[in-house]
């Protein structure tokens, strides 16, 4: 099992300098307020944590990251939002125009869990249907003040069925598996019929391969 | 805000108008120490001399300046209001809190607070609703309440409903400079919120808490709160341009007209907070106060931005109150020091601007504008002793039909904070006299043990110089004289002379 | 530990001048503050910080002087109010009859969105005397026919009811939160440059 995963890693890898790219996909990265969005996004682009004091996003910030999947180039444009009130309605506008959409919560806000529910009560109403959707459990490292468990994202997430799982931008806890298994899925579901054809390659199920490989922190709670 | 000029109302700007300097300085050359009163308020200035702006000749210090109106049932509420500022059992109000020197309040008509500058906004409802009361009262009489005066503090109020905007003061500032002040928090309110919006949340929700709208704002509202006790830029309402030869900044600006896109207003390049180039639609102009009210935004934010792209919506006052612009912007360098700013009427344009962006950038490469604008920041402002006149330590001079300054960098004496602090409340001292609404002045002279001060309004400028002590006033005239011929002859390195257009 | 955005409540207390208002007012903020306002101003102003329903919730509490004189001032002591105290004496009939129109004068003045919803409590002072004339009975009836406003008994000696009156009101205040939407389009002020007014304020430079 593990030989195979180190095969499916190496599919996928990171940071390539060169800014061409065979096929690009936007990305937005929602959720509340204080969540941990850009940490989750500073993490995965510079593999750094943005500790200190909270700075609030101003507006929107924009991001490319360049990913390998297959031996394609792949370019993710990723979207970070604030989660303030007043710019929820942009937020919608872009919703329609993303691939995919990393819907992040904070384990120790239980009201961030809450609003979930009206998070994918927006995506449905302003996202593409086919939008890949994914929902992040974020500071999986705050043990000790976790407000929710990892059975309740787990169980909600299974409600709407979309993938879920738990990160750290602190730790890096499954940061980069939530971005490269969404690179993954987009790529995928970017390949018509024909490029199949004669491919021996399994298909991929991003649900599957998600919770195949994240890693649960210590106290899952 | 009134009598403010655009940033550059149309494409070139002639040189200033010749200055007739001896006839205005008349008066303050043929004043001797006889004639000229110590100021009895302050026994540190020697002497001081003042020319009104109509050419009456005064020298008595004691210049009847209508004082507050007395009024018995204002007087006595503006007493509660006092009291309850100095109170000892006041628990919410701690006493370094009621030390500070200047409090700013934002709040709603109801009373509902929206901001405090020091401290916790929602742990002064109670004062806020005795402002709202104040208010209130006074308008019930058919008057607007604009200010109280109670010792040696200021409360000064502007109105702009559904908001109520309240400075508490008991620093050196005048009446005038605070209501300037509430201007500019009340623009940077809207540039989040745009007055449309907030009109028509009010008209049906008088109980809103604005500060829904306005959460991560505070930021925004401190660094301008801090900057107006610091930067020459609020006192002027004039903005700084990055000293640059006059031919590099019009590169910048070629670069900056690549740009040009549908629904593009402005182009704007900023390094270190200082202007650098702007380039705009032919029929818009870029106001002064917009312009501020952006740049402290980017100011304030920059450790968010990231080294990415930002898009913010901004909703900029002078320019349309009732819409938002939205705004591209990123970094041009590793350290965030250079910014480029696009401000577009379509809020979809963000990736079209990416584009627009990559073609500046290249433009600014092919002329090494990047190189250039590095080294103009890098090497610092000019310093006073590059004037040549050595009895001439430090001055501010705004060119009033651009709305742009200039200073040097501070040296000796005012090489430490506390003599920067200090120098700047002269500064504004100074700037309040000589703009009192109800006694203008053309000159001001003053002269103390540690300095002696000249501050000029003229009809293309404002000049407020620090000299030695020891300095006669042939000399300063002379050096004045000397002065303005520098800034005359380095004009395009010093100022954004122009603005191209798309 | 509350979660929620803070929330800030501005409540009014009304009712005739001697129904104990202040009293209670100092009961239940238990801070000591001096009413030195409400003669020339109209209304003293105090700040209490409450727990409801896992949110951290500030009253804003005006305190009226409830005397004619000031009645010219309603509008701005109304405005914006999320919630409305009326309180009587039971020992004095007047004051509970005047309870109808200190409703309707704050139903006018303040002009809520929601008249229907907008949250009141009553609150019968001075039980705890011998010679109370209005009873109970009476009072719930009122309160009944009036959208069933909550109704509560106390005396200043005892805070226990005041404690849950303003719990009450701060509930129902919030539920009305529950229903404010922002509105569905933030932007829809698109700027035409094209036809945007903006003549420069002063001369030209040139």
């Amino acid at each position: 099992m593990n030989g195979q995963n180190q095969a499916r890693r190496t599919r996928i890898s990171s940071s390539l300098s060169s800014t061409e790219f065979d096929v690009s996909f936007k990305v937005m990265v929602i959720g509340d307020s204080g969540v941990g969005k850009t940490c989750l996004l500073v993490r995965y682009k510079d593999g750094t944590f943005l500790d200190g004091n909270f700075i609030s996003t101003v507006g929107f910030d924009f991001k490319n990251k360049m990913v390998e999947v297959d031996g394609k180039r792949v370019k993710l444009q990723i979207w970070d939002t604030a989660g303030q009130e007043r710019f929820r309605s942009m937020t919608h506008n872009f919703f329609r125009n993303a691939s995919a959409l990393l819907l992040v919560y904070d384990i120790c806000n239980a009201q961030s869990f809450v609003n979930v529910a009206n998070w994918i009560a927006d995506v449905k109403r302003y996202a593409s249907p086919n939008v890949t959707l994914v929902m992040i459990g974020n500071k999986s490292d705050c043990s000790s003040q976790r407000m929710v468990k990892y059975k309740d994202g787990e169980r909600l997430a299974k409600e709407y069925n979309i993938v879920f799982l738990e990160t750290s931008a602190k730790t890096g806890l499954n940061v980069d598996l939530a971005f490269e298994a969404v690179a993954q899925e987009l790529y995928n579901n970017s390949l018509t019929a024909a490029d199949l054809v004669g491919s021996h390659k399994e298909s991929f199920d991003l649900k599957n391969y998600v919770d195949s490989e994240k890693e649960r922190s210590n106290c899952c709670g | 805000m009134e009598d403010d000029a655009t940033i550059l109302s149309t494409g070139h700007v002639t040189s200033s108008e010749s200055v007739d300097v001896p006839s205005d300085f008349e008066n303050l050359a043929s004043s001797n120490s006889q004639n000229s009163a110590s100021n009895p308020a302050n026994p540190d200035i020697q002497e001081e001399v003042f020319v009104s702006a109509d050419d009456q000749y005064v020298s008595d210090s004691a210049l009847s300046l209508p004082g507050p109106s007395s009024d018995d049932d204002i007087s006595f509420r503006q007493r509660k209001l006092t009291m309850l500022m100095t109170e000892e059992d006041e628990s919410e109000l701690s006493s370094s809190w009621k030390e500070k020197k200047s409090h700013i309040f934002v709040l709603t008509e109801a009373g509902k607070p929206v901001y405090s500058r020091h401290g916790c906004e929602d742990k002064l409802s109670s004062l806020m609703g005795v402002m709202v009361a104040i208010v209130s009262c006074v308008h019930d009489r058919n008057d607007t309440i604009r200010s109280i005066v109670a010792g040696n503090r200021k409360f000064v109020f502007l109105i702009k409903l559904p908001l109520v905007l309240v400075a508490v003061s008991s620093a050196l500032e005048t009446i005038h400079q605070i209501e300037i002040h509430l201007h500019y928090v009340y623009n940077t309110i809207i540039s989040v919120v745009s007055l449309s919006q907030l009109n028509r949340i009010y008209s049906t929700q008088k109980n809103y808490d604005l500060r829904r709208l306005l959460t991560g704002t505070d930021k925004f509202l401190d660094h301008l709160c801090n900057s107006m006790d610091q930067d020459p830029q609020y006192l002027l309402r004039a903005v700084k341009c990055l000293p640059l030869a006059g031919h590099m900044r019009d590169f910048v600006g070629q670069s900056l007209q690549q740009s040009k896109t549908d629904d593009l207003a402005f182009a704007v390049l900023v390094s270190s907070g200082q202007v650098v180039s702007i380039c705009r639609l032919k029929e818009h102009n870029l106001d002064t106060t917009d312009l501020q009210v952006l740049l402290n935004l980017v100011n304030a934010s920059a450790t968010s931005f990231h080294a990415g792209e930002s898009w913010l919506p901004i909703c900029l006052a002078q320019f349309n109150p009732s819409g938002f612009l939205h705004a591209h912007i990123s970094f041009l360098d590793e350290k965030l020091q250079t910014c480029l700013i696009f401000l577009s009427a379509d809020r979809d344009a963000f990736f079209t601007l990416c584009e627009c962006k990559k073609k500046v950038v290249a433009k600014l490469n092919k002329h090494k504008c990047l190189e250039a604008i590095h080294l103009a920041y890098s090497k610092a402002d000019y310093t006073v002793s590059k004037v040549g006149i050595p009895e001439l330590w430090h001055f501010l001079y705004k060119t009033n039909n651009i709305s742009q300054f200039t200073c040097p960098e501070f040296s000796v004496p005012y090489h430490n904070e506390k003599q920067r602090q200090r120098l700047f409340g002269l500064y504004q001292e100074m700037h309040g006299k000589i703009h009192n609404p109800a006694a203008p002045l053309k000159l001001h002279y003053s002269v103390s043990d540690e300095e002696t001060l000249l501050a000029w309004v003229a009809s293309g400028f404002e000049l407020y110089a620090t000299f030695s002590p020891l300095v006669t006033k042939n000399q300063a005239i002379s050096a004045v004289d000397r002065l303005l011929r520098w800034i005359k002859h380095r004009e395009d390195e010093l100022f954004m002379m122009r603005t191209l257009t798309f | 530990m509350a979660s929620g955005k803070k929330v800030l409540l501005k409540v009014i207390i009304l009712g005739d001048s001697g129904v104990g208002k202040t009293s209670l007012m100092n009961q239940y903020v238990n801070k000591k503050f001096s009413n030195q306002y409400k003669a020339t101003i109209g209304a003293d102003f105090l700040s209490k910080d409450m727990v409801v329903d896992d949110r951290l919730v500030t009253m804003q509490i005006w305190d009226t002087a409830g005397q004619e004189r000031f009645q010219s001032l309603g509008v701005a002591f109304y405005r914006g109010a999320d919630c409305c105290v009326l309180v009587y004496d039971v020992t004095m009939p007047n004051t509970f009859k005047t309870l109808d129109s200190w409703r309707d004068e704050f139903l006018i003045q303040a002009s809520p969105r929601d008249p229907e919803n907008l949250p009141f409590v009553v609150i019968g002072n001075k039980i705890d005397l011998e010679n109370r004339v209005v009873s109970y009975k009476r009072a719930q009836g009122w309160c009944h026919t009036k959208n069933d406003i909550p109704y509560f008994e106390c005396s200043a000696k005892d805070n226990i009811n005041v404690e849950q009156a303003f719990q009450t009101v701060a509930k129902q205040a919030l539920l009305q939160e529950a229903d404010v939407e922002l509105f569905p389009d933030q932007f829809p002020d698109r700027i035409d440059l094209k036809s945007n007014d903006n003549k420069p304020k002063s001369d030209c430079a040139c």
